[in-house]
């Protein structure tokens, strides 16, 4: 318990640090950093509950990309501004590392357990960003009706 | 309706806001969207946007049925997120107040003059991004110092080799050779206590990670072409990466897997 509570500080540590290095304004780092954190947990609760790596992350990109939404929602900014930050926890950037460790090194075990592992992460978190785009898509469109009016394309 | 010149200046906005925006770190759906929202609000019809590689299309048509092409080179992708906010503010004005077209170039350069954290402060936000991701891949504090010196030089070396325009390649077999001598010498002194912590960590600094992400997303998304190169791309830059340290070992006489 205690080894997880100390990964999700320094996911929202790190989140904040690449935060700034994607050049957020500073009253938003900590909305960053809470992102990052946030994804860090459910990524752990997933990886607990399903065995299956393309699940689980995408279930967490699922989550990331929602919280992303919804605070571009209320400050009136592209989902972008706070989804970089917040999938850091998920970039399997080690598992590429080593595909390609693989790759050079001539092992050819280690770059296709790698490769297997790196493109089902890459898949999931793909999967998880298009599932909550058509999300938050249709939740538009039924916040719209229900206000009781048509929608166009550009409002959208 | 708009004329001649008014849909040249028209065009001129749309294809360098979509730069800007690509530039700063916007995906290829938001950055077709919006090109085509700001086409469509001053009644341009047949609205057609492309990204192919590095160079951005767009067409319209006017009320006669004429043709208007752009295109535009997109020399880097990069991330500037504050910049990129900005401009969704801008996009957002525009479809409201609908200014006139000839006014769109300097509302674009008023949104352009963007503030940037100084140096000292991104080189914090990486040092605080790098020492924490060290301790995530299992690091101690002994690791930790290494990545943090690592980090210090790695900041410096590519600002300068970016300057330099120095061939990416060459950019990044150096900057991991670097790392790597490093991250070996100090664990030969055994001073570093984990090896393969200190080198996924430098990795992931020079790693395209966010560009990697959205490369699949793209080819998801239904954008394969550019999914396809931009992957290519983030592959052909790990393996530089890769070089680099495999050179390192080389010179040590380590065997460069043995350690993983």
């Amino acid at each position: 318990m205690a080894h997880h509570i100390e990964l999700v500080i320094l996911s929202v540590l790190a989140s904040c640090g690449f935060a700034i290095c994607f050049q957020i304004e500073k009253k938003d780092l900590i909305f960053a950093g809470i992102g990052g954190g946030l994804t860090r947990i459910f990524y752990l609760i997933f990886m607990e509950l399903i065995p299956y790596r393309i699940v689980y992350v995408a279930l967490a990109a699922f989550v990331a990309a929602l919280y992303a939404e919804v605070m571009s929602g209320s400050k009136h900014t592209p989902a972008t501004y706070y989804l970089y930050p917040t999938i850091i926890p998920l970039i399997p950037g080690d598992l590429f590392y080593y595909m390609c460790v693989g790759l050079i090194g001539g092992d050819a075990e280690m770059f296709r357990r790698n490769a297997t592992e790196c493109c089902l992460a890459l898949v999931g978190l793909g999967i998880g960003f298009v599932v909550c785009s058509c999300f938050s898509h249709y939740m538009r469109i039924k916040k719209l009706a229900d206000r009781g009016r048509g929608y166009s394309s550009e409002e959208l | 309706m708009c004329d001649e010149k008014q849909i040249h200046q028209i065009l001129d906005f749309a294809v360098h806001l979509g730069r800007e925006m690509l530039e700063s770190g916007a995906n290829l759906e938001r950055v077709s969207i919006t090109m085509q929202r700001i086409s469509k609000c001053y009644k341009l019809r047949e609205v057609s946007m492309t990204v192919v590689n590095s160079v951005l299309f767009l067409s319209v048509q006017d009320d006669n049925g004429i043709n208007y092409v752009r295109q535009e080179p997109i020399p880097v992708y990069g991330i500037h997120l504050y910049k990129l906010k900005k401009l969704n503010v801008l996009v957002h004005k525009i479809i409201k107040d609908k200014p006139a077209p000839g006014k769109l170039s300097d509302l674009l350069y008023e949104t352009l003059i963007t503030p940037s954290y100084s140096e000292p402060v991104q080189l914090a936000g990486y040092l605080c991004a790098m020492i924490c991701l060290c301790r995530i891949f299992g690091g101690v504090w002994q690791d930790m110092l290494v990545v943090a010196l690592n980090t210090t030089v790695l900041f410096f070396v590519t600002r300068w080799f970016s300057r330099e325009k120095l061939n990416r390649i060459i950019s990044n077999v150096v900057s991991m050779f670097f790392c790597g001598c490093t991250a070996i010498l100090f664990t030969k002194w055994s001073f570093a206590k984990h090896l393969s912590a200190i080198i996924i960590t430098n990795a992931f600094y020079m790693i395209p990670g966010i560009q990697m992400v959205n490369a699949f997303r793209n080819i998801i998304c239904g954008n394969e072409i550019n999914g396809i190169i931009e992957m290519v791309k983030v592959l052909l830059e790990v393996v530089t990466i890769v070089a680099g340290l495999y050179i390192a070992c080389l010179v040590f006489g380590f065997v460069p897997t043995a350690f993983f």
